[in-house]
């Protein structure tokens, strides 16, 4: 399977058609974006390979196979930092963009026009000034439910497709929340939560949160979280010395946290881990980026890894998805 | 000083695109008779504004702009509150662009611009081959630096209730192609959260309880 591999760094977006060995961005003169936008998020679209959107301090922009460009996607965030870009896999038109300051907008009609959202996070905050949106999921079950984490005000849940939102924050040890993932067996459910103060786990759909000490990280600050498709129960977690810190590792559950595991790295990270990148496509096949520019591949679930000798400056997030015809 | 930073994504004739970043610091406006000055910071590139009152008229326009590359040219749209306690009047330029240069050979006939059902040709409200010479002082293609001219006209507008579309679409048809600047009109009045919570402050971690933090 031939497949694209992108990176959101601080200076654009870079693009890899090679198994991640190499990586370039599109030519300034014709790639219709700025190749120092500064870029936090790319989203992939389920049945559309070859168009991604991407969320810059720029702007909205919508990447295409067939012009092998950006077009800039006229939004009320232009002004904004777009930091988080979901679209609903139910409906692929619906699109949820989360941001610095901490909004949410949604479009319905994929980024013809938009809505922001009534999403009622802190406005000001002593630690980093303006809060801002660290992952936005559609719940797996609910499917007018959008959740959202927010760094620093907590968890948000909205069961009418983002018109309103409640604040779920008992238990958590720390407001500084910064990813989550779901486990849904019959009728029970669970949330795994990423905050800089550890994992937090939910078993009443996020009423309630219990922060679970995992003594095989040296240190509290967990990043990212993601449960291989198809296989919710195994779950990658990054943990970090700090943001954006100076070292980092991963950790590997087979039963959703229950137990964890360290997974060798051919060689220390430099950073924290920020991105961990998954695609139905293939489940094994899994990247992560550190903050400070080191790429990762695995081939076998997040098992084993190998550090691409490429490196990109600042990476803000990862992703892949298999290609697209060639135009 | 004053000044507009205007971001357009200038497109080719090859289907590329630029992005070059033009501060605008002297604004004309051109109505079909003399040229005038306006302050810059009217402008704007917003693609929805809020109006006071509930109605109001709205004015398809186009901006020329200096640029390195050739002046530019941008769809765009006046709109003017007609009841407000203040005499609001906003201009919304689309951060998109075609060169002059690439259009001007058949402009007279070819390039549209409308609104709501409202279309006019460019060379309508002012025909840019003139307005370019008139500011430049003698016959040119180019602007000088930091000039932009906003083209519109008085006879050509829509009057508009409440909140509403107002998709600005400048049409070359005979390149056919089209540039389409979604902009959306509310009424300031309508409170779009008129159960707003009061705003909210977070501490997050303190220096003494996260250790690991710089």
């Amino acid at each position: 399977m031939s497949y694209t591999a992108y990176a959101a760094t601080m200076q654009g977006v870079w693009f890899s058609h090679d198994d991640g060995e190499n990586w370039s961005r599109l030519l300034t003169p014709t790639g219709g974006m700025y190749n120092e936008a500064r870029c936090w998020a790319i989203e992939t679209h389920p049945d559309r390979p070859g168009n991604v959107l991407a969320g810059t301090d720029q702007g909205l922009y919508r990447y295409t196979r067939e012009k092998n460009r950006f077009d800039y996607v006229p939004s009320p965030m232009d002004d904004l930092h777009i930091l988080q870009i979901a679209r609903d896999p139910n409906d692929p038109n619906f699109i949820v963009c989360g941001t610095r300051p901490g909004e949410v907008f949604i479009s319905e009609d994929d980024g013809e026009s938009w809505t922001r959202s009534k999403l009622a996070v802190a406005t000001e905050c002593w630690f980093i000034n303006t809060t801002r949106v660290t992952s936005i999921k559609f719940d797996p079950r609910e499917r007018d439910t959008i959740w959202a984490t927010v760094e620093i005000d907590g968890a948000f849940r909205s069961r009418d497709r983002g018109k309103t939102w409640e604040l779920l924050v008992d238990g958590l040890v720390d407001r500084d929340t910064h990813d989550m993932i779901f486990l849904d067996r019959g009728d029970g459910r669970e949330i795994l939560m990423s905050t800089e103060a550890g994992v937090h786990r939910s078993r009443d759909n996020g009423a309630s949160w219990v922060c679970e000490p995992i003594d095989l990280a040296p240190w509290p600050y967990f990043r990212s979280l993601r449960s291989l498709p198809g296989k919710p129960e195994q779950v990658l977690a990054s943990v970090g010395d700090k943001p954006s810190g100076e070292t980092g590792m991963v950790l590997l559950s087979e039963d959703f946290g229950a137990t964890w595991r360290e997974v060798e790295l051919p060689h220390p990270v430099n950073s924290t881990i920020w991105s961990f990148a998954t695609h139905p496509g293939d489940p094994n096949l899994v990247f992560f980026a550190t903050i400070f520019g080191q790429i990762y591949r695995s081939k076998d679930g997040g098992a084993s890894w190998t550090k691409i000798k490429r490196e990109l400056g600042e990476i803000r997030m990862i992703a892949w998805e298999p290609s697209a015809p060639a135009a | 000083m004053s000044f507009f930073l205007f971001k357009p994504h200038v497109e080719g004739l090859t289907g590329d695109i630029t992005t070059p970043d033009i501060i605008i610091d002297r604004l004309l406006l051109s109505d079909g008779g003399a040229l005038n000055p306006i302050p810059s910071r009217l402008l704007s590139s917003a693609a929805e504004i809020g109006i006071e009152g509930n109605a109001a008229t709205a004015f398809p326009a186009y901006m020329l702009a200096a640029a390195g590359g050739g002046v530019i040219i941008s769809p765009a749209i006046i709109v003017r509150s007609e009841d407000a306690t203040f005499n609001t009047t906003s201009i919304h330029i689309a951060r998109m662009a075609w060169r002059w240069k690439n259009v001007s050979g058949h402009a007279d006939k070819n390039l549209f611009l409308s609104v709501l059902g409202a279309e006019t040709t460019i060379c309508n409200l002012g025909d840019p081959r003139k307005i370019i010479e008139e500011v430049h002082g003698a016959k040119s293609d180019e602007l000088p630096r930091g000039v932009a001219v906003l083209c519109f006209s008085k006879s050509c507008s829509v009057d508009v209730q409440g909140a509403v579309r107002l998709p600005v679409t400048m049409k070359d048809s005979a390149l056919d192609r089209s540039l389409v600047f979604p902009f959306d009109l509310d009424s300031a009045a309508a409170d779009p959260w008129p159960e707003r919570p009061l705003p909210r402050y977070s501490v997050g971690p303190q220096e003494d309880d996260v250790k690991h933090y710089i």
